[in-house]
C-alpha cells in the first residue's frame, strides 16, 4: 500500500450485498469480508513488552485492536462471550502468529466477578495489566419505543457501561504509572440515531466515565481516553440492523465507505503507546467526516 | 523532575548518544528513561506525571516572537527522542511555524518517519530554524527553509510555491505557526495587535491552504494546530482565543468540501505547551511559572509529546479520520 493510499479507496463501498445474521454475528459470515490487520498491519514495536486485557476482542474493532496490539509487541489477554468461541480461536492464532502470548478467557463482562477474573489472569499469567481495552458492546436497532424491553434497555448498559466500570475498576489498583485505559465511544455521543436510544445513551455515558476517569486516574500516571468510531465494518451490523441499512452502510460518509476495523486500531495503538503521553481525558474521533461538536 | 534528575537524565543522554545538539548551557526537559526497557526500545514505559519537568518553572520573558534555544528547560522537540519507522516515507511536507514549539516537534519526527519537510518561520526564528533544519538533514531528508513574515499574502503564496519547487510536490500541509500575545484589559488591546492576530492565525492559513489545495492529490492531508482556548478561552486571550475557535471550524468545513475529493483535513488541540509562544508575551510571568500545574497531569507538556499525534493523522493510520480535532490537554479534555 502507498504511504499516502486516497481514503475513499481503503475499503470496500457500498451496496453490500444482502446477508443477515444472528446476534452476535460473526466474521466469516461478513461479506465482504472485514480487514482486521491480519495481512495489512505493521507493527513498529511501540507496544513491546506491554500486557493489555481486550473485551470484544474476537471480532470487530476488538479484533483488530489485539492483533495490531500483538503486532506491536503486547500480550493480550482476550474478552468475549462463549458463543463467539470460534471466532475467538482464529484470533488466538494470530497473536501466537507475531510471536506473542494471547490468553484467551470468554464470559460476560457485565458480571463483576468475570472482570475481576480478567484481570487476576492477566496478574497470573503475565505479572501486570499494562493497558485496558474497554470494547465490548452491545446494540440493537429499534423503529419504535415499544419495541425496546426493560430488559434489552438493562442488557445494553449492563454491557457497556457496567461492564466499562467493572473492568476499569478491576484493573485500576493493578496498574503501574504509564499504563493505559481505553474505551469505546462511538459517533453515536454526538448524533444519537433514533433507532439506537439504548446504545447511544450508553456510549455518551462511557464518553462522560472516560473524563471523569482519567481526572481520577491522572494522579496514579494512568491514562484514560476513548476512541469514537464512526460506521465500522463489523458483524454487529447485519446481526443488529435492518437489511437496506446493512446495504448501504457507510454511504453517507465523506469517503462513501464505511471503516474497516483495522483502520480504527490505529487510534488505539496510539492511545495505549507512550506517543500519548499528554493525552488523557480525550475522545479521540474517526468517524469518515461526520465532525461531532 | 528535580533538577539533580534533570541534569542526571541528561548526562545519560549525552552519555549515550555521543553529543547532543548544541552545547546547552540550559537545562533541558529531556524525557524519563523507561522503566519496564533497560535497552532502548521503541516503547519505553514511563508515567507521564514525571515524564517532564514540573511546575514550578523558571521566570522567563523574551522578545517577540522569542527562541527555544533561550528558554529554560529547553523544550523537548524530540530531538534525542523520537524514534521513527517509516510511517511518512517519501511523504512531502510544509509545516508553519516549524523553527520552535509543535511545528519543530512535527517537522523532526515528520522526517524521522521518512519525509521531505519545508519549514516557515519568522526571519528573527532563523537561529532555532536552522537546528530543526540540520535535524531534518540528519535524517537524509530534504530540508526547505523558508522565512518570511505570515502576515504578508504575498509571501504565503510564495511559501507554497517554493515548498512545491523544493520538494518536488506537496501532500501534507501542517498550518501551525500561531501568533499569541496577551492582553488583560480589552481598552488596552490596539487594531494592530488584533489585525497581527488575524492575519497569522485566520489569514495566513486561508491562503496557504487555497495555493497548496490545486496541488494536494487524493490521500493528501492538512492539519491546523488548534487549541483548548477554542472551547475554554482565556479572559486575557481575547484575539487569539477567537482564531483558535476559527480553526476549529475552518477544519469541519474544509474536511466536509474536501473530504469527496480524498484530501482528509484534521486539528489538533494542544492544552498547556511548554513553547516560545509562551515566553515571548503569550502568558503572564504567573501563569508560565505556574504552567500546567492546574491540569490532572500537573505539569505543562513538551512540543515532543505532540509530535506523534501530528503524525499520526499525516500517516496512514488515520485513513479514516477527517474534519475531526485531537486534543493533547494533559488529562482536562476536550468537552
Amino acid at each position: 500500500m502507498p504511504s499516502n493510499p486516497d481514503p475513499r479507496e481503503v475499503g470496500p463501498k457500498p451496496p453490500f450485498p444482502e446477508q443477515s445474521q444472528h446476534h452476535p454475528g460473526s466474521v466469516h459470515e461478513l461479506r465482504p469480508q472485514a480487514d482486521h490487520g491480519e495481512k495489512s498491519y505493521q507493527g513498529a514495536g511501540r507496544l513491546e513488552g506491554r500486557i493489555a486485557i481486550i473485551t470484544g476482542a474476537d471480532s470487530g474493532i476488538g479484533r483488530a485492536v489485539a492483533i495490531a496490539f500483538a503486532k506491536e509487541g503486547a500480550n493480550i489477554v482476550m474478552s468475549y462471550l462463549p458463543e463467539e468461541e470460534p471466532d475467538a480461536a482464529d484470533v488466538v492464532t494470530a497473536i501466537k502468529n507475531c510471536g506473542r502470548k494471547a490468553i484467551p478467557f470468554p464470559g460476560d463482562i457485565g458480571s463483576p466477578g468475570y472482570a475481576r477474573e480478567l484481570v487476576d489472569v492477566a496478574m497470573k499469567e503475565f505479572g501486570s495489566v499494562d493497558i485496558v481495552v474497554n470494547n465490548a458492546g452491545f446494540q440493537m436497532t429499534h423503529q419504535k419505543i415499544e419495541e425496546i424491553s426493560e430488559e434489552e434497555f438493562e442488557h445494553t448498559f449492563r454491557t457497556n457501561v457496567f461492564g466499562t466500570f467493572f473492568l476499569t475498576k478491576a484493573a485500576l489498583t493493578k496498574m503501574r504509572p504509564g499504563g493505559a485505559i481505553i474505551n469505546t465511544a462511538s459517533i453515536q455521543v454526538y448524533e444519537p440515531s433514533k433507532e439506537l436510544i439504548a446504545y447511544a445513551a450508553t456510549k455518551a455515558a462511557i464518553a462522560n466515565m472516560t473524563k471523569s476517569l482519567a481526572k481520577l486516574a491522572a494522579d496514579a500516571g494512568i491514562r484514560v481516553n476513548a476512541v469514537a468510531p464512526g460506521p465500522v465494518w463489523t458483524p454487529l451490523i447485519p446481526s443488529t440492523m435492518p437489511q437496506e441499512k446493512v446495504k448501504t452502510f457507510g454511504q453517507n460518509s465523506l469517503f462513501g465507505r464505511p471503516a474497516q476495523p483495522i483502520e480504527m486500531a490505529k487510534v488505539f495503538v496510539f492511545l495505549a503507546s507512550a506517543d500519548a503521553s499528554y493525552v488523557s481525558g480525550e475522545i479521540f474521533s474517526a468517524t469518515g467526516g461526520r465532525t461531532p461538536l | 523532575m528535580s533538577s539533580e534528575q534533570n541534569s542526571l537524565s541528561r548526562r545519560t543522554l549525552v552519555t549515550r548518544l555521543g553529543a547532543g545538539i548544541t552545547g546547552a548551557a540550559l537545562t533541558r526537559a529531556v524525557p524519563m528513561e523507561g522503566q519496564a526497557s533497560g535497552n532502548a526500545t521503541a516503547a519505553p514505559f514511563v508515567d507521564p506525571t514525571t515524564k517532564y519537568p514540573k511546575p514550578p518553572y523558571p521566570g522567563q520573558s523574551q522578545p517577540w516572537p522569542g527562541l527555544a534555544s533561550k528558554m529554560n528547560p529547553r523544550p523537548d522537540h524530540g530531538e534525542t527522542s523520537y524514534k521513527g519507522s517509516g510511517r511518512l516515507a517519501g511523504r512531502k511536507a510544509l509545516i508553519t511555524g516549524g523553527d520552535s514549539g509543535m511545528g519543530r516537534a512535527a517537522a523532526i519526527a515528520y522526517a524521522r518517519e521518512g519525509a521531505d519537510v519545508a519549514i516557515s518561520y519568522y526571519p528573527t526564528e532563523e537561529p532555532d530554524a536552522r537546528e530543526v533544519i540540520e535535524l531534518i538533514k540528519a535524517e537524509g531528508r530534504k530540508a526547505i527553509p523558508l522565512p518570511g513574515d505570515l502576515r504578508q499574502e504575498s509571501y504565503c503564496k510564495e511559501l507554497v510555491t517554493k515548498a512545491l519547487a523544493g520538494l518536488g510536490g506537496l501532500d501534507v500541509v501542517v498550518s501551525n505557526a500561531g501568533r499569541q500575545q496577551q492582553c488583560e484589559d480589552l481598552l488596552q488591546l490596539t487594531t494592530e495587535a488584533f489585525d497581527a492576530t488575524m492575519k497569522t492565525n485566520i489569514y495566513a492559513p486561508f491562503w496557504i491552504i487555497k495555493t497548496a489545495l490545486p496541488h494536494l492529490k487524493p490521500g493528501s492531508c492538512i492539519i491546523a494546530t488548534t487549541s483548548e482556548q477554542a472551547y475554554d478561552p482565556a479572559a486575557n486571550l481575547y484575539d487569539y482565543a477567537q482564531t483558535k475557535a476559527a480553526t476549529m471550524n475552518f477544519v469541519k468545513s474544509l474536511a466536509k468540501q474536501f473530504g469527496p475529493k480524498g484530501i482528509r483535513v484534521n486539528g489538533v488541540a494542544p492544552g498547556p505547551i511548554w513553547s516560545p509562544l509562551q515566553v515571548s508575551g503569550g502568558a503572564t510571568q504567573d501563569h508560565l511559572i505556574h504552567f500546567g500545574e492546574t491540569y490532572p497531569l500537573r505539569r505543562a507538556g513538551q512540543p515532543a509529546e505532540l509530535a506523534s499525534i501530528y503524525v499520526q493523522l499525516a500517516a496512514n493510520d488515520a485513513s479514516y479520520t477527517t474534519g475531526n480535532i485531537y486534543g493533547a490537554g494533559g488529562g482536562a479534555g476536550q468537552p
